[in-house]
Parts: structure tokens; C-alpha cells; sequence
């Protein structure tokens, strides 16, 4: 019985931390916008500490830990960490309350955890969908009052999907009385004949997952948001939630809903072939910075898709390689963006970035790492996410596959030239603001661990993939 | 010989990453005007030079073999080795590119605008083109073929006077899609068989994956060369270059292509791809033709010589094709003097043509005065259109002699299309005062250093070999 509790501790130290702040909030009249970064960065040690030191303790049959979960909730606390510390030199330099940042951080890492450990359909609707309708908080921060028409159409949207996740969790209830992972796969493998409404339940419950990824066709409000919130905002979304997806859709997919994948997997492939194109054409069609790294990240997410189904130990493995490659590269590159400054205002429009390569040389050199890397050109961390995802396509004899990825990238990597070229060749057209020490820190340990990591990666791979299988 | 002769591989692959450290915290200010970083630049590619005459030392001549070997181990799954290795081969077309880096390092010694850049970016290529030339497995051979586009991009993009971006863009398209040809070829192959460069001929494969397989290794290394239809992308792009240097690194691309090809298939081009062979040579053929005959029209110099470089890419690509894998120490001797004499035409050129430019003068008689540069320009010259002045005279004859055995036609083409070159000069009449200055000393004791080293490679090619 106390086992439970402790195995619950690091979520206890949110809650925690999410009291605090509130408290401080209130009663404390002097807080600068550093109070909060200073509250929510010791909260969010703990609890990683905590998750590291309970990585196998369960709590009843609602949330299970092994090393697969405590893989994925430590890259959210590393992720959530660098943001939040990047954020901070925005909110300090422009002196703007960051309370509503702050305790949506813990309180997404919190909704996240409880999703990534579940073991049951409660918690991971509860987790995900707490966190998909709480992030309107960060949404509409520092947004005018004319903006919140679009503020309110993704109350709707969020609200939309947690109701079809809700109705897809509702009916397997109503067919197998039980919302256990591994009662419903007992209760799904020992059907000789699934019924449609079996197949519309899962189907309710992996599209609202899928949506959240932003995975095309449901990929329409990502890059809205992503392009009109604020630079913080935009960072976490792009980097962070992905992994709590990743995770909860592998774990469900594998341990509940396993006889089901089958009639699924041609779903997915499609998804991701569509999540490929439009990516890569997005992208193209954009000149706000942000949203052609959005519209980029479906093309990686659309990849990432096509080598995780079917699903299997290999294909597990290559693709979230690939992902981690990913999100590497674009926490680096959300790092560039809060460098490039012109007269305190942050620069998102391709114009703004002419000819920055002249006065900013190293964080522009950076940015071409991250975006060489993203094209998945060796000898950069990108190679060995494309290696990996070709290599498990090759094995599969999925040539086909192969031809959509290798093409598209072209496509996505002409989107990538645009930016390699207004920041190279192009005269400067701004004064820009001097570099924060923070930003070239964060750049730095980025650039090292990627060099690290490609130079050698077979003991960093060997870990993740022993720590991955424990899904299974 | 030197024991564990394995580690001077390591440091020739360490010593430009070094120098690009050192490049990229030099002081770059009005006072030292890119002296600084040029040094660093000369110093890199000299100390390359000492290693690889080391290496050579270690080298039995006359093996084709890998002789010289490092390998470690990647990635445990799926398990990439590594290998780098050198022979005789590979030695001379290290040694060739980096004497011709080492030209255009001098080329732009009075060229002061974005220094820094210029000798970052061609010390990375150079670190790329060792690695390439080095790669003995297939995964290190596609890293580095892949790889060097990016410091050429950049090269070209910020120094190369391309003002249409869509060229540029084209260029790295085009060479992507090579990449990634080669790339998934490879994938295939390495989960097939798992095999090596050295074994790629044994593998047995289906009709239809032979078919993939061989046919994307063979676009990926022809899209590199500039045969039609991939000639568009280098040609717009060399046009507008008026850096020596990245003229040199730009030109010494296609090396890559030919290269691939012959460590590839060093015999004989797979059986699936032997009936398009016959296309293959009718394009280069009439690549060549057309290129030499638009190098002889053409008023610019810098066009000239791109499309004399051309012309000699086709033959080595046709030498490398032929049926044979006796051919290749002639093609590497003779790539090893061309390279080098490309280079050093091309610096006196831009020399000539900055000065003239500058002086506002026209092209009569303009060498009249400049007598060493002349003399310079016309050794070189000389040199380049097959004359017994260095190992292309020697090594060319072989590589024609082989072509005249398997394919008379081919042959008599290629040597009718280097009666173009005879037209060296106009019977104009010099105007009074249209003169220019010679090279700088420091270039000309360079050049004068490359006219011995073409010599002595003209009496004896292997005198750097035990």
C-alpha cells in the first residue's frame, strides 16, 4: 500500500509545486517574473529525481512504471526544463508576468506523467485531455482581447476531442466493463468477430490522440497556433507534447488494443503519407518562421508514423530515433529564435532575418546545424534518425514508403534552402539586439550532446532500445 | 615505414578540423586583412601535405589493394562499422586536391571580403573530400559524398557571384536527390548482404532489385558529372564564380562522381545496367563534343576552362567504364597532374582577370609586359592540352590506347575534340599600354614550386613511393 503512494510522489511534487505558486501568487505581492521560473525549476528537479528513483513502482492497475515510461518522462522533464529556463530571459527582459507560463508547465508535466504511466483508458483520457483543453491557458497568454476568436475555436476543438475521446473510452466500457489495458486486450483477443463498434471505439480514441499530434488531415490547427501565440508557447508546443503522444499511443496501441492494430496500421500509413505532403508542401508555402518549422514538424511526425506501423521492436526503436533527432534539432533551432532580436521584439517573418549570418555568425552557424541536421544530411545527428527509419523501411520491403520519404524531402529541404539563403546570402536589413549568454548555454550543450551522440551513438542507442522493449 | 601507420589516417582527418578551429577564433580586423586565417588556411593544408607524403612512404606501389586501414565500430544496431583506408589510388587524388586547395588558398591572397568564411567553409570541404576519399565501407562512403554539399552550398551561395537563388537551389536539389538515391541503394545492399566496397561485386541480388539498386548507385554518381541532362546545374553555377578557390572546389566536385564509379565498379559495370552503357558513352560523347565546341566559342576564360575540365571528366568517366581495371593507376596519375594544373590556370586567370577589370583593359596583348606570369600561364597551358610536360602525357596515352582497344568510335571523338584546344591565341594586335602587373611574388614561388612537382611527375610518377 505505501508503495503506491511513493511511486505516486513525483506527481504529489507538482501538485506541490502548482499549490506554491498559486500560494506566492496570491500573498506575495513583490514577485518579479523570475519568482515563478525560480518556484516551477526546483519543482520540476524533484519530481524528475523522483521518477528516475521510482522508475519500476506501480500504483495499483491504474498506473504501471518501467523503464519505457520513465524513459519518455524524463525527456518531458529535460524538455520542459530548457524551456522553461529560455523563457525566462524573455519574460525578464520584458519585465511580463509569467505566473500563467509557469503553473501551466507543472501542471502539463503533471497531466503528462499520469498519461504516460497509465494503464487504463481513465487516467490516459484524464491526463491527455486535461492538458489538451489546459493549454488554452497558454494559448491566449499575452493575447489582446481581439484575438480571442481564435482562442475560442481551440476551446472548441479541444473540447470536441476530449468529448470523442471520452465517447471511444465510454463504449468500450459499455462492451468489456473494464477501461484495463491488459483486461482489454483479454477481452478484445478472445472475440472471434470484433463489431464495428469495437473498431469505432478505438477509432474515437487514436484519431483524438492523432489530432493532438497534429498529424494530417487533423493537422489544421497546429500550425495556426504555433504561428500566434507567444515565443515560449510556440517552443513547448513544437518540442514537448510529442513525446507524451508518442508514448501513450505506442502503450495503448500495444498493450490494449493490439488485435485491433491490424485494421488500423493501413490508417496510420495513410495518415502518415499525408502528414509527409503536406508537411513538406507547407512548409514551402510559409514565411512565418514558425510555422514552417510547424508545418516541417509534420513531416517528420508523418515519418516518424510510417516507420512505427507495424508495430514491432524495430520499428518502435527507429522511430523514436528519429523523433529524439527531431526534437533535438528543433529545441536547438526555438533556442535560435530567442536570439534573434531586433530592438527587443523577437523575429519570426523570414524578412526579419536577412542577412543576420553577418552580425549574429555563430547563432546563425547553429541554425544551419540544426536545419542540416533536420534535412538528416551526415555527418549530423539528422543521418542517424534517417538511417534508422530508411534502414527499418528498407527491412521491411517497404520501397514504396521509401521513394515518399526520400522525395519529400527534397521538397521540405527547398523550404530549408529559403532560410539558409535569406540568412547567408541576403544584405542585413536589421540591427539585431545583443545574444543573451542563456541562449548561446543552451545552443552550446546542444551542439556538444549532438556531437556526442553522432560520433557515437551505439551506447546511447543500446540503453534507449533495452529501455524501449519494455513496452512490450 | 612507420609502425601503427593507421593513426597518420586519423590525423590527416583531424588536422582540417583543427584548422577550421583555429580559422574560426582568429581575429579578423583591418589591420591583419584576412592574413591571420589565410595563414591558418595555408598551414592546414601544408601540414596535410607532410602526412600524406608519410603515408606515401608506407605504401608498397603497385598494389591496388587497401594498404593502409582504420576501422571502428559505429552503431551495434544495425551494426556499421567504419573503414578508412588509402592506396596508391586514393593517395594521389588526396594529394592532388589538396595542392589545389592549396592554389586557391593563394589565389585569394589579396582577396580580403569574407576571408573568414571562404577559409572555414574550404577547409570543411577538404575534410569531406579526405573522408570520401578515404571511405572504404559503404556507409562512410555515402556520409561524405553527401556531406561535402553543404561547404560547397555555402561556398557558392555566399561567394560565387550566383545572383539567381534558384540556381543555387537547383544545385543542391539536384545533388540531394543523388544523395539519396546512392543512400537507399546502399540501405538495400548493407540489409541484403551486408556487404563492403570490396565485395559489392559478389552480391547477388533479384532481377528487379538489381535493377533499383544499381541503376540509383549510377544516376547518384552521374548526376555528380556534368553529362547531359545533370550538366545544367554546374555550368550555371561555374559560369558566375570569380574566386579561384571556390572555382577549384566547385570543379573538383565531379571528381567524386568519377571516383564513385571506379571504386564501385573498378572491372565492370553491373550485367543489368551493361545494355545502357552504349547510351551512356553516345551522351558523354556528345557532352563532350558540344562542351568543347561552346569552350572554343566562348570569350570567357572562366568558361574555357570549365569546359576543359569538362571534357577531361567525360574521358576519365569513359576510361573508368571500360572493361578493364588496369587503367585506374594511369587515371589516378594523370587526375593527380590535371587537378593541379586546373588549379594554377585557374589563379593566374582570375590574376589576369581582376587586373584587367580593374585597369579597364581589353584582352590585346595584355601579357606582353607580365612576362612571368606568361611564361607561368603558358607552361600550364601547354601542360593541360597533353604536351610531355608532366604525367598526363604519359598516362592520357595509355587511357586513349585503352579506349582505341575496346571502342575505336568513342576514341577517335575524344581525341578529335581536343584538336579544339589547339586555338590558343588571336593574331590581334596589341594596343599600347594594355598591360598588366605580374603575380605577386609569393604566388609565383608557388607556381614555380607546382611547375617542378608537374615535371618531376612528368620524368618519374612515382618518385614520392618507395
Amino acid at each position: 500500500m505505501l508503495t503506491d503512494y511513493i511511486a505516486l510522489l513525483p506527481e504529489f511534487v507538482l501538485v506541490l509545486g502548482i499549490l506554491v505558486m498559486t500560494l506566492v501568487k496570491v500573498f506575495r505581492h513583490s514577485n518579479t517574473p523570475k519568482t515563478f521560473y525560480s518556484l516551477s525549476r526546483v519543482f520540476i528537479f524533484i519530481s524528475a529525481i523522483l521518477t528516475a528513483l521510482f522508475y519500476n513502482q506501480n500504483v495499483g492497475e491504474y498506473l504501471r512504471n518501467n523503464s519505457y515510461t520513465t524513459l519518455f518522462k524524463i525527456l518531458l522533464y529535460l524538455f520542459t526544463f530548457i524551456i522553461c529556463y529560455l523563457s525566462a530571459k524573455r519574460f525578464v527582459s520584458k519585465g511580463l508576468p509569467s505566473f500563467s507560463f509557469y503553473i501551466m508547465m507543472l501542471f502539463n508535466l503533471l497531466g503528462y506523467s499520469i498519461a504516460i504511466s497509465s494503464w487504463n483508458l481513465l487516467p490516459l483520457c484524464l491526463g491527455l485531455g486535461a492538458t489538451f483543453l489546459g493549454n488554452i491557458f497558454l494559448v491566449k497568454i499575452e493575447k489582446p482581447a481581439e484575438e480571442h476568436r481564435h482562442i475560442l475555436y481551440y476551446l472548441l476543438l479541444s473540447t470536441v476531442v476530449v468529448l470523442f475521446m471520452s465517447l471511444g473510452a465510454g463504449l468500450f466500457y459499455h462492451y468489456s466493463q473494464t477501461l484495463n489495458y491488459a483486461d482489454l486486450e483479454q477481452f478484445l483477443s478472445l472475440r472471434s468477430n470484433l463489431i464495428w463498434q469495437h473498431h469505432l471505439a478505438f477509432s474515437c480514441i487514436v484519431v483524438s490522440v492523432l489530432l493532438m499530434m497534429g498529424v494530417a488531415p487533423l493537422h489544421f490547427w497546429f500550425s495556426n497556433v504555433v504561428g500566434k501565440c507567444i515565443l515560449p508557447v510556440a517552443a513547448y508546443l513544437s518540442v514537448v507534447p510529442i513525446f507524451a503522444y508518442f508514448s501513450c499511443l505506442v502503450n495503448m496501441c500495444v498493450n490494449a488494443f493490439y488485435p485491433l492494430l491490424g485494421w488500423f496500421n493501413t490508417v496510420f500509413i495513410i495518415f502518415g503519407i499525408l502528414s509527409i505532403f503536406i508537411g513538406a508542401i507547407g512548409a514551402n508555402s510559409e514565411n512565418n518562421l514558425r510555422k514552417i518549422f510547424a508545418f516541417s514538424g509534420l513531416y517528420y511526425i508523418g515519418v516518424t508514423l510510417l516507420a512505427l506501423f507495424p508495430i514491432n521492436d524495430n520499428s518502435l526503436m527507429s522511430s523514436f530515433t528519429y523523433l529524439l533527432v527531431y526534437v533535438v534539432a528543433i529545441c536547438g533551432v526555438y533556442t535560435i529564435f530567442y536570439g534573434y532580436r531586433s530592438k527587443g521584439k523577437y523575429l519570426f517573418n523570414l524578412d526579419d532575418i536577412k542577412g543576420v549570418a553577418t552580425q549574429r555568425p555563430f547563432l546563425s552557424a547553429a541554425l544551419l546545424v540544426f536545419m542540416i541536421s533536420l534535412i538528416g544530411t551526415p555527418p549530423l545527428l539528422g543521418f542517424l534518425g534517417k538511417l534508422s527509419v530508411i534502414n527499418s523501411l528498407v527491412i521491411g520491403h517497404r520501397y514504396a514508403l521509401l521513394a515518399v520519404v526520400l522525395f519529400s524531402m527534397l521538397i521540405l529541404a527547398y523550404a530549408y534552402l529559403k532560410i539558409i539563403t535569406v540568412v547567408y546570402f541576403e544584405p542585413r536589413s536589421n540591427a539585431f539586439d545583443i545574444v543573451d549568454r542563456g541562449v548561446y548555454l543552451c545552443m552550446f550543450i546542444n551542439i556538444i550532446l549532438m556531437l556526442i551522440a553522432i560520433i557515437n551513438p551505439k551506447y546511447l542507442m543500446h540503453d534507449v532500445e533495452l529501455m524501449l522493449v519494455a513496452v512490450f | 615505414m612507420i609502425e601503427n601507420a593507421e593513426i597518420l589516417l586519423s590525423v590527416l582527418m583531424g588536422v582540417p578540423l583543427l584548422g577550421i578551429f583555429f580559422a574560426a577564433i582568429s581575429k579578423e580586423n583591418s589591420e591583419s586583412a584576412g592574413r591571420n586565417v589565410l595563414s591558418v588556411g595555408i598551414l592546414t593544408v601544408v601540414s596535410n601535405l607532410v602526412i600524406l607524403a608519410l603515408i606515401g612512404k608506407n605504401l608498397i606501389n603497385g598494389s591496388d589493394s587497401f594498404q593502409i586501414m582504420k576501422k571502428f565500430e559505429w552503431l551495434s544496431t544495425p551494426k556499421i562499422e567504419f573503414l578508412f583506408a588509402v592506396d596508391t589510388f586514393s593517395l594521389l587524388l588526396i594529394a592532388a586536391v589538396h595542392i589545389a586547395v592549396l592554389l586557391g588558398l593563394f589565389g585569394v591572397l589579396n582577396n580580403t571580403y569574407r576571408q573568414k568564411t571562404l577559409v572555414i567553409l574550404a577547409l570543411l570541404f577538404l575534410e569531406m573530400m579526405i573522408g570520401y576519399l578515404l571511405a572504404g565501407d559503404l556507409f562512410s562512403f555515402y556520409i561524405f559524398f553527401e556531406a561535402m554539399l553543404l561547404p560547397l552550398f555555402l561556398l557558392v551561395g555566399i561567394l560565387g557571384d550566383v545572383h539567381r537563388q534558384d540556381i543555387l537551389y537547383r544545385f543542391f536539389l539536384y545533388n540531394l536527390l543523388g544523395a539519396s538515391l546512392l543512400f537507399m541503394a546502399l540501405c538495400i545492399l548493407f540489409n541484403h548482404q551486408h556487404v563492403t566496397i570490396q565485395t559489392i561485386g559478389t552480391v547477388v541480388l533479384s532481377r528487379n532489385l538489381q535493377m533499383i539498386v544499381w541503376g540509383a548507385i549510377f544516376i547518384a554518381f552521374l548526376s555528380r558529372i556534368p553529362i547531359w541532362p545533370f550538366h545544367y546545374w554546374i555550368s550555371s553555377v561555374n559560369v558566375n564564380i570569380s574566386n579561384p578557390l571556390v572555382f577549384i572546389i566547385a570543379n573538383i566536385l565531379p571528381l567524386t562522381g568519377v571516383y564513385g564509379l571506379i571504386r564501385f565498379f573498378p572491372l565492370t559495370a553491373p550485367e543489368i545496367i551493361a545494355p545502357y552503357l552504349l547510351a551512356l558513352q553516345i551522351i558523354s560523347i556528345i557532352t563532350m563534343v558540344v562542351i568543347a565546341l561552346i569552350g572554343f566559342s566562348h570569350r570567357d576564360v572562366q568558361y574555357k576552362i570549365f569546359s576543359y575540365m569538362t571534357v577531361f571528366y567525360i574521358l576519365y568517366l569513359l576510361g573508368a567504364l571500360l572493361p578493364t581495371d588496369k587503367l585506374l593507376s594511369n587515371i589516378g596519375f594523370s587526375v593527380f597532374s590535371w587537378l593541379i594544373i586546373v588549379a594554377a590556370i585557374e589563379v593566374i586567370v582570375s590574376h589576369i582577370e581582376k587586373e584587367r577589370q580593374q585597369l579597364g583593359l581589353s584582352e590585346r596583348g595584355i601579357l606582353r609586359e607580365a612576362k612571368t606570369t606568361s611564361f607561368v600561364l603558358s607552361f600550364f597551358v601547354l601542360a593541360a592540352v597533353g604536351l610531355p610536360l608532366s604525367s598526363m602525357f604519359l598516362n592520357n596515352m595509355f587511357i586513349f590506347a585503352g579506349l582505341l582497344t575496346y571502342n575505336l568510335k568513342t576514341a577517335m571523338f575524344i581525341l578529335l575534340q581536343h584538336l579544339f584546344y589547339l586555338k590558343y591565341s588571336d593574331n590581334e594586335i596589341a594596343e599600347k599600354n594594355n598591360v598588366i602587373n605580374d603575380v605577386s611574388s609569393p604566388i609565383i614561388i608557388v607556381l614555380g614550386a607546382t611547375i617542378l612537382l608537374i615535371i618531376t611527375s612528368f620524368i618519374n610518377p612515382l618518385w614520392y613511393m618507395e
